[in-house]
């Protein structure tokens, strides 16, 4: 017998991405959002991007279809939905949160305290399972509307 | 007439009881008979002269060293013709032989060597446990082991099972991993019954090194296996689920890794193995300390070749 030799890298990441793609599903953006391509950008982590754009892209959600972009830092950034925000690069949201909430994009982080830097949803550790965070209020800023079972879901709503 | 009718009947029961002495007499003997066939490697010879002298002769039949040349005999036999057979009739023979020479042994002239023979006969049925130990006979290997643990008892037989009941154990859990790694769907319990074999391995020696690392891999895998095969469609809800499932998997892998690793401290793959699994239960600092160690001891035993990464 071996191990799954880089099993549980592959099987963190694909955690995440399925959340990321679970926050897609239950979450309501505003209706001039709601029109074109869905798009999803992935920032500073690149391995996230290319198992959610093989696994997600092209597929279609509420009739949007969705596709994904990688930036390497904020200044590459487009207009998306949602942005996942790599630790590495976090600490710059601050600085990017009110244009991201004028994008209407839904921030996603990983790392702790950023749901005070303008993150809608942040990655947690909890019980030694990745679990997530929500800002409701950040959610109403922008104004995104989150879905039932993802307020259920969350280890806390601030 | 009457009297001549008498007298003759006299003479035909007298002949008749001669004959019987004679005959009788001649069986007597067929032991030795029996021992010279055996020496001559007339096996087939051997066993027809003991059988006829253990039926025919009362004396024979309760002499102890009859019945241990007859365990002799058949064993040879069993060997020659049976040996690969799980249930040879021959070997049963042999045994009941052993055991009733044994038996009728008042004077322990027997006993001792008996024993070796039945403690020989029992070797032998391990060695066909052994030769069923594959991915399509371990039923049979199970059975034939059962067997075996009847034939210790029968034949009050004393031996320090607990290193071969461990091996067999042990054995057996790399069989079943490896047939539900061959089918993960069609042989998903084969994983429980994996995981009850290390257990009960572990049960006769806690510390066992294979045991704990083996059953460290599969709860560590099986952690891993959770997520991998999860749907990326799955719902939160299903997703916590499976996320529950494999932390407990993770967490269950955990001390059966340390124990391993305790005795074999710079075994690599036990490291990387730790790192992977902290990784997984998300414990950065924990699952680091084990890629370091990992990756200072890959350097020391080959060189500077990269080593792999768990990805943390």
């Amino acid at each position: 017998m071996a191990w799954s030799q880089g099993g549980a890298a592959e099987a963190n990441l694909k955690i995440k991405s399925m959340f990321v793609y679970n926050f897609v599903k239950n979450v309501d953006w505003p209706s001039n959002k709601k029109d074109g391509d869905f798009k999803i950008g992935i920032l500073a982590d690149k391995k996230l991007y290319q198992l959610m754009n093989s696994t997600y892209a092209g597929k279609e959600i509420n009739g949007q279809k969705l596709v994904f972009e990688f930036y390497e830092g904020f200044s590459a950034m487009s207009k998306c939905h949602i942005l996942y925000v790599a630790p590495d690069v976090s600490k710059d949201l601050s600085k990017n949160s009110s244009k991201l909430r004028a994008n209407k994009t839904l921030v996603v982080t990983d790392s702790g305290g950023l749901l005070y830097d303008g993150s809608v949803i942040n990655f947690i550790i909890n019980n030694n399972k990745l679990a997530f965070e929500i800002s409701k209020t950040n959610a109403d800023l922008v104004p995104l509307t989150i879905g039932p079972a993802l307020l259920k879901m969350a280890a806390s709503v601030i | 007439m009457n009297s001549l009718k008498y007298i003759l009947t006299l003479i035909i029961g007298f002949s008749s009881l001669c004959g019987f002495a004679q005959n009788s007499n001649k069986y007597c003997i067929y032991d030795q008979v029996a021992l010279e066939k055996y020496g001559d490697k007339d096996l087939d010879g051997a066993r027809t002269y003991i059988d006829s002298a253990i039926l025919m002769c009362d004396d024979l039949r309760v002499d102890p060293y009859v019945h241990h040349i007859k365990g002799f005999i058949y064993y040879e036999l069993y060997k020659r013709d049976q040996v690969n057979d799980s249930y040879s009739s021959l070997r049963d023979t042999a045994f009941s032989a052993f055991l009733e020479s044994n038996k009728l042994d008042s004077e322990n002239e027997f006993t001792v060597k008996n024993n070796k023979s039945l403690r020989n006969i029992a070797t032998r049925i391990q060695m066909n446990v052994a030769n069923l130990l594959d991915t399509t006979n371990y039923r049979e290997a199970i059975k034939v082991n059962n067997l075996y643990k009847e034939t210790l008892k029968k034949g009050n037989i004393e031996v320090d099972n607990k290193p071969y009941d461990i091996s067999f154990y042990i054995s057996l859990g790399g069989l079943f991993v490896d047939l539900y790694e061959n089918d993960k769907v069609a042989n998903a319990t084969m994983i429980d019954s994996a995981i009850h074999y290390y257990e009960k391995s572990l049960e006769l020696d806690s510390l066992n090194f294979v045991g704990n690392l083996q059953l460290g891999y599969v709860y560590h895998n099986l952690s891993i296996d959770i997520i991998l095969s999860m749907d990326p469609e799955d719902d939160i809800m299903t997703m916590y689920e499976n996320q529950e499932r494999s932390s407990n998997f993770g967490l269950l892998s955990l001390p059966y890794l340390k124990i391993a690793h305790q005795q074999q401290p710079k075994n690599t793959k036990i490291l990387y193995g730790l790192a992977g699994i902290y990784f997984m239960l998300q414990e950065k600092d924990k699952s680091d300390f084990y890629q370091n160690l990992y990756n200072e001891l890959t350097k020391e035993q080959e060189g500077n070749q990269v080593p792999p990464k768990n990805g943390n």
